[in-house]
């Protein structure tokens, strides 16, 4: 298994069972920005327990590891949780959407992004990935994160709606690493 | 370049990657079966430490 056919079984598999997602993270910033190495994919959903048994059985256990107790868990406690694909390394972070004003805001800002010539997934806005990369690197992650957000402002760049940004800044006091991006 | 094409250029240095490294391992270590080297490249290609 590869990584496209990763991304759109996980696709596939969301789109069945209704469940609303956003491709974000390292693959969404390639998608903006520039192309990069990566080994996982990130989506943030909006998922519910009855939907577990049918989530997990689209990833089965010949070929993946994901254990149902800790995507439970994981939808009591709005968390993240894994889904392993042992042969190949790839591994999906699944984050599971708390009920705020800034997931409200970035489901609703939404991109359909074609992946291939007769496939569209859905993606967190440009704004929104840089909004949660600035999250990560404040919360102690590494540089590749300012790197990222470079890399979606050169390709984008006045197409990125700065304004919208510098709201959030201000909400999650990113200030400090916001000012770091733009000054270069 | 378009954002699918993007994506492909980033997933086709995943699949050089994972192809280099199962050349390198299964050279390097010619007692080794098939199962053997396809752990040893997710290992690496994860990033986890030895």
């Amino acid at each position: 298994m590869n990584q496209a056919e990763l991304l759109e079984r996980l696709a596939n598999t969301l789109e069945e069972l209704g469940i609303p997602y956003l491709v974000t993270g390292s693959v969404a910033t390639i998608a903006y920005g520039e192309p990069r190495f990566t080994n996982d994919i990130d989506v943030v959903v909006k998922m519910f327990s009855h939907q577990v048994p049918a989530f997990c059985a689209a990833f089965p256990a010949d070929d993946f590891y994901i254990s149902p107790d800790a995507v439970e868990e994981a939808i009591d406690r709005n968390s993240q949780f894994n889904i392993l694909h042992p042969t190949s390394g790839l591994k999906i972070d699944v984050m599971v959407a708390e009920d705020t004003e800034f997931n409200h805001s970035r489901f609703s800002r939404a991109k359909s992004l074609k992946i291939a010539p007769s496939r569209e997934v859905s993606f967190a806005s440009p704004e929104d990935v840089i909004i949660k990369k600035l999250v990560s690197f404040h919360d102690g992650g590494s540089d590749k994160h300012l790197r990222d957000i470079r890399g979606v402002l050169a390709v984008l760049g006045d197409d990125i709606d700065r304004e919208y940004i510098e709201r959030w800044v201000n909400v999650f006091g990113l200030l400090q690493e916001w000012s770091a991006v733009v000054a270069n | 370049m378009t954002a699918a094409e993007r994506l492909q250029t980033a997933f086709e240095m995943w699949n050089s990657a994972r192809s280099m490294l199962q050349n390198l391992l299964s050279d390097a270590h010619p007692e080794w079966d098939d199962e053997r080297v396809a752990i040893e490249v997710a290992r690496r290609l994860s990033g986890e430490s030895s």
